[in-house]
């Protein structure tokens, strides 16, 4: 696993270690988070990504942009799709 | 969807002001302070909710009105504080412009009784801006332009008694209001100044207040008279309008950022504010984002009530660039680049009764 898969999963986690979900969410790479968890939670999930990140890599990276809450566009409707969207705002 | 991006060449909304500026900031709170956990309870949240809710949002407390105070009893607790400290009688002030989406009445405006219930004279001019939380930069704007079309002073007020309009067991909407009433004196004085004005309302429903007029729309049947957030959108317009508002009023205002000593934006929620400050590169100090976790949203009156209960000493002691950014309901946003030289802005009162 990346170091940037393991950040994204370890938030996802941490996140939903607090969570009450109607089902357990399974993580694959076509995990959609975005349907799975309220805007509360999504909003909980950058904060701990965005905390881990720079953590790891010393600077502050914000991750939320105008696609987040798109029901169409957010990167968060597939795990691939967050996870490279998460390593271009890294590279940024 | 919001339209399409700005075209370059487009006609935009700008002013630019040579010869009005503000005098004095007083705001008013409400003076009944709620406590986040104590009412989560009462929303349906447990522990873990409430953990995340204020790690997310920055909730904390906020103050609102008992009883039946209303937005202008707020206000004219402010005016009259804001008369005192400044040493002007309100009969040598001879405009009032009353920003809220909460008015007394919905008709006559709100803002004609106000200027006499404070002493102003009959040969003033009064009216209602009908604006939420861009309406502190639009009610700037109009002061700024009567100041300088003639008039010597002008008295602002802006505010809302926001927890009045959402369900107190919402608990997507209820912890985050508010309710603060400011006033801020415009007079003529030699002071540059900047405004950018943009509105959109395909974003109409984005937050709105169904049943509230009297257009009876076949979507808001049977739904209560009160305020309903589409958090997703409200939050996604946010991040696609207001930094690049804040670049273009830079831009027009011909300053760099580090020239700007004080970023004060309106308040919707913490994580909001730390990402608009981290793409701005701005430094925590001069953007600052803590009113949401002590006051609420406050509306129209974020911005005044920013400055009231964080920077009074600063904006009371010298002169100072500032950036205001007011962005919500409408949907309706604006900024502006204001100079201010040690103007009267005592710290936030609490209630009325004193």
């Amino acid at each position: 696993m990346s170091e940037i898969a393991q950040i994204t999963s370890d938030s996802l986690a941490a996140v939903l270690e607090n969570l009450e979900t109607e089902a357990p969410i399974e993580l694959d790479l076509s995990t959609n988070i975005f349907d799975a968890v309220d805007s509360f939670a999504i909003v909980d999930l950058l904060l701990e990504t965005e905390g881990r990140i720079e953590a790891v890599y010393g600077r502050y990276v914000p991750l939320a942009d105008e696609t987040i809450f798109d029901a169409e566009k957010s990167p968060l409707k597939n795990w691939a799709t967050w996870n490279a969207y998460v390593e271009k705002c890294i590279a940024a | 969807m919001w339209r399409n991006a700005l075209q370059p060449d487009q006609q935009r909304a700008e002013l630019r002001f040579a010869n009005a500026s503000i005098r004095g900031i007083v705001t008013t709170v409400g003076d009944r302070m709620v406590d986040f956990v104590a009412e989560a309870p009462s929303m349906g949240l447990s522990e873990a909710d409430v953990a995340r809710l204020q790690r997310a949002i920055g909730l904390n407390r906020r103050q609102i009105v008992s009883g039946d105070e209303t937005t202008s009893d707020l206000c004219a607790h402010s005016a009259r504080r804001l008369f005192e400290g400044c040493g002007i009688s309100p009969q040598d002030c001879q405009g009032l412009i009353f920003v809220t989406q909460t008015p007394d009445y919905a008709a006559p405006a709100t803002a004609i009784s106000l200027a006499t219930r404070l002493g102003m004279p009959i040969t003033s001019l009064a009216f209602d801006m009908r604006l939420g939380c861009s309406g502190f930069v639009y009610g700037l704007a109009t002061a700024f332009s009567l100041v300088e079309s003639g008039l010597d002073r002008v008295l602002l007020c802006v505010g809302d008694v926001a927890s009045k309009f959402v369900d107190p067991t919402d608990h997507a909407i209820a912890p985050i209001m508010g309710d603060a009433g400011a006033a801020i004196l415009i007079e003529r004085r030699p002071s540059a100044s900047s405004f950018q004005f943009y509105s959109d309302g395909s974003g109409e429903r984005a937050l709105i207040i169904p049943n509230s007029g009297v257009r009876k729309a076949p979507e808001d049947e049977g739904m209560p008279q009160l305020m309903h957030m589409d958090g997703a959108s409200v939050f996604n317009f946010t991040l696609q309008r207001v930094p690049s508002m804040i670049t273009d009023i830079l831009e027009f205002g011909a300053k760099e950022p580090d020239a700007i000593d004080y970023f004060v934006l309106h308040q919707p929620n913490k994580y909001i504010l730390k990402n608009i400050q981290k793409r701005m590169k701005v430094d925590d100090a001069r953007l600052p984002s803590d009113t949401q976790s002590v006051y609420g949203n406050q509306n129209s009156a974020s911005i005044p009530g920013t400055i009231s209960g964080f920077l009074s000493d600063d904006y009371s002691s010298r002169r100072l660039t500032s950036l205001f950014a007011g962005f919500g309901i409408g949907l309706s946003w604006a900024a502006a680049i204001v100079e201010t030289d040690a103007i009267y802005a005592p710290a936030t009162f609490t209630g009325i009764k004193d």
